[in-house]
């Protein structure tokens, strides 16, 4: 047995088999079967190990296919009193299936060769948007990083946001607060590739980690103290797994936002529903900062069922009809269509599935642009 | 994706999880009264039995009508909430419905009322379910368990005959039958049919699709109490136990945590303890019960500390030993009467027949003090649940020894095992000759496992 099949065998004996993770999974409530929930996942290595013979290629390759039908949400691994930590179960098996299918994704190729995740020129990464900024950003490519540039804070873009023209709105607010702040603050630019996350996701671990490494050096070089991010999956990312020197600070735009804004000059005093992305919450344990800086904002917070929206782990890739079939869903559960519904939340992600499903969402940096008059 | 399906049916939260993924032929999983009709129609063209699976959270493996070729069809798509009236305090709904959801509903139009069963499983175990499991969770010492809070039931028989089981004058054992089926609705009739029979049958008498359902405003009493009461031995928290049942309190919540083999849960909850809910009007008689006992030391708390207490034994059926995993070897023991008046040598015996038969013990719980039907009769006690240390080399023989050694024991201390777990021993108790008489009317056709298997065919189901 290899170690890390020595290692799933462990965690899984953590599972009693008891189901509350089945009727709070949204792959579950979306699809209806067993096969598909996170007990039944598990149960299926379990039958596989007792039941050896009676497993071939063709029955992992649609065990494969459910592994990769999950969020990774982990809100499975919250409820969870057994302590089982199931998605480290699913990367894990994530890997090992797209080494026995290698031919089950290709967005892998996409993330390999162009080093983002749409395949596209990454030199295209800040000239996508910032040709649309330079009226309230002149001197934006001055904040483009070159050799030898150096600032105090990075901003990671992320591809989501370099990529898809929603997002132009939120960097534009970012931007414009991280102007107001009077922070010496850099892009990335070419020379920013994506965080790995995505490749995580698919189980391509050693992939990931090369275009880390890259990042990481060019970190090194700008020699700043903050980095900063809107994405929660490239927040994970660096946090977990970039390696960066422990004396810089890595976090969400939301708490370094909330750290240097006490108060603005226009509380907007409205009432949103605050999704609160997955990853940002389970994964990197922001749960404080958003709540507090929209406080400070004005916004009356109303919460939601900490669910997940459909987009995350991937699904939006692996199977865009189920991702829009969970947020049906819980537009129909939490009645979001019925009652005048906007929605805000902090992961560009999470904001666009919401979007996709005309929900009227925004992200929290739109509103602090109006409270604080920019 | 039907081959997968079909494998990962099985998956459920008892011992008995190595299920021969090839033995279930067909899984349905029906949205609908046709389709219940379409998928026993199957399993009687093809000539094979039936078992109904529900949130597959119980203890007994019924739910997975072991490794014989079967149709499986789960009420996982049953869960319309057909009808609440709160004039005449019943919700009608779909088996496939939990608990959890059946009370989110009931709340979201009146919040001070709610469906009084709940296991701790309560999250994913299905009505039609805990009816057959007759569960009961930390409601039951005031509300009963799930035959006393069922008012009706719809179920179908192997030949698609629909039997609507109606209680009269709330009394259990009295009903009317409506059937499909003249010749079948006087048989059953004649033989008294009643919701008891139903309760706790493990899916034997056909296909439960609908309930009616008792539902009631949350207690009467307002101004809730909350204590910890804890003893310095077994035998303490026994007598504690013996005289609230003598006194008759109305606890609106009462769990024990009897031992517990885990620093972490020993140090936040120092066992043997009681965590006690009850009505101000009854402080000073629950306080005067503790403080007439020797070495019970009686902390009234606030509602903040009731509830960590509460979260910590309502996690503990799934916790695991800080080292090594836990397993769930013989699920319920009923203690009650004189038997709770020597806890300690009763406890004292369960732990040294698990040794002897190499598992380590983990940690004891439950509902105390409770009621569970025992036979006909209603009995008042503690419902305790045990955990085990998995040994690192665990075989069939030893949990078959295990079972066997646990139940002479409990034959011979007048233990009652929790009916819920009684079937693997049962061939002598008058729900096993009832079950037996009942389905030579209505056929052999629903999990007949649960009646006629071995304990040796059982023990080689445990993964």
């Amino acid at each position: 047995m290899t170690p890390q099949a020595e290692e799933i065998s462990e965690l899984l004996k953590k599972c009693v088999q008891c189901g509350s993770c089945i009727l709070i999974c949204p792959i579950y409530r979306a699809t209806k079967e067993e096969q598909f929930s996170p007990r039944g996942k598990l149960y299926y290595l379990k039958l596989k190990d007792a039941f050896p013979e009676k497993f071939d290629a063709e029955l992992d390759k649609e065990y494969a296919k459910t592994i990769f039908t999950c969020t990774m949400c982990g809100r499975c691994v919250e409820i969870c009193s057994s302590e089982t930590q199931l998605t480290e179960i699913f990367k894990e098996e994530r890997k090992e299936s797209v080494e026995q299918f290698p031919k089950l994704l290709t967005i892998a190729e996409n993330v390999e060769e162009e080093k983002n995740v749409y395949g596209l020129d990454n030199e295209m990464r800040t000239e996508s948007w910032t040709m649309e900024l330079y009226d309230d950003f002149p001197d934006i490519d001055d904040r483009i990083y070159e050799e030898g540039k150096t600032a105090e804070t990075i901003f990671f873009v992320g591809c989501l946001m370099s990529y898809r023209s929603r997002h132009t709105n939120v960097l534009r607010a970012i931007l414009k607060v991280l102007e107001y702040l009077g922070e010496d603050y850099i892009l990335l630019g070419g020379e920013e590739f994506c965080c790995g996350h995505p490749l995580d996701l698919i189980g391509k671990t050693n992939e990931a980690n090369k275009l880390r490494e890259h990042n990481t050096s060019i970190f090194t070089k700008i020699g700043a103290k903050t980095i900063i991010t809107d994405c929660p999956g490239c927040l994970e990312a660096l946090l977990e797994h970039h390696h960066i020197d422990p004396s810089v600070r890595v976090l969400h735009v939301t708490e370094f936002f909330d750290e240097k804004i006490d108060s603005v000059p226009n509380k907007l005093d409205i009432t949103l529903k605050y999704h609160d992305p997955c990853e940002l919450f389970r994964n990197d344990g922001v749960t404080e900062a958003p709540r507090s800086l929209m406080r400070k904002i004005g916004i009356n917070i109303v919460e939601m069922e900490p669910s997940c929206c459909g987009g995350g782990g991937m699904l939006r890739v692996t199977d865009e009809k189920l991702a829009n079939k969970i947020m049906e869903d819980r537009i129909i559960k939490e009645k979001l269509k019925e009652e005048d519904t906007c929605v805000v939340t902090c992961c560009p992600s999470c904001l666009e599935q919401f979007e996709q499903n005309e929900i009227t969402t925004s992200d929290i940096a739109e509103y602090l642009v109006k409270a604080l008059n920019l | 994706m039907e081959k997968l399906q079909k494998y990962i049916i099985g998956a459920n939260a008892s011992i008995f999880q190595k299920i021969d993924p090839d033995s279930n032929v067909k899984v349905f999983v029906p949205e609908n009264e046709e389709e219940i009709k379409a998928a026993i129609a199957f399993a009687r063209e093809n000539n094979l039995p039936i078992t109904s699976k529900g949130g597959g959270s119980g203890m007994s493996g019924a739910c997975t009508g072991a490794s014989r070729k079967k149709v499986i069809i789960s009420s996982m798509r049953m869960k319309k909430v057909l009808e609440i009236n709160f004039d005449e305090g019943y919700a009608v709904v779909e088996a496939g419905i939990t608990p959890d959801e059946l009370n989110a509903e009931i709340q979201q139009r009146k919040p001070n009322w709610k469906f009084f069963v709940a296991p701790s499983s309560r999250d994913i175990a299905t009505v039609g379910g805990i009816l057959s499991t007759d569960g009961g969770g930390n409601d039951a010492w005031l509300a009963g368990t799930m035959a006393d809070n069922v008012l009706e039931v719809e179920l179908f028989d192997y030949h698609g005959n629909k039997i609507i089981v109606t209680k009269i004058d709330n009394d259990n054992k009295k009903a009317k039958i409506t059937c499909s089926s003249k010749e079948l609705q006087e048989k059953l009739q004649k033989n008294n049919f009643s919701i008891i029979d139903i309760a706790g049958a493990h899916g034997t008498l056909g296909y439960i699709s609908k309930l009616k359902l008792l539902i009631k405003p949350l207690s009467e009493y307002n101004n809730q109490r909350f204590a910890l009461a804890y003893a310095g031995n077994l035998n303490a928290l026994g007598k504690i136990i013996y005289e609230l049942i003598e006194a008759n309190i109305p606890l609106t919540y009462g769990e024990a945590i009897v031992e517990a083999h885990h620093p972490e849960i020993s140090r936040k909850t120092n066992p043997p303890m009681l965590i006690l809910e009850f009505p101000l009007d009854f402080q000073e008689k629950v306080q005067t019960i503790c403080k007439s006992i020797p070495d019970v030391n009686f902390n009234s708390v606030n509602k903040e500390e009731f509830e960590q207490k509460k979260e910590i034994r309502i996690k503990m059926a799934k916790r695991n030993p800080p080292e090594g995993y836990q397993l769930a070897l013989f699920e319920g023991y009923g203690i009650a009467g004189d038997n709770l008046l020597r806890f300690e040598e009763i406890i004292t015996k369960i732990n040294q027949t698990l040794e002897s038969c190499g598992f380590e013990p983990f940690i004891k719980f439950g509902h105390a003090p409770s009621v569970y039907h025992h036979g006909d009769k209603k009995v008042k006690g503690i419902i305790m649940h045990s955990r085990e240390k998995r040994p690192e080399k665990l075989t069939s023989k030893m949990v078959f020894e295990g079972i066997v050694a646990l139940v002479e024991l409990c034959e011979k201390e007048g233990i009652i095992p929790k009916p819920e777990h009684k079937w693997p021993f049962s061939k002598t108790t008058q729900k096993h000759k009832r079950l037996t008489e009942l389905t030579t009317i209505l056929g052999k056709n629903f999990n007949p496992f649960i009646l006629d298997s071995t304990l040796k065919e059982l023990a080689e189901l445990v993964l």
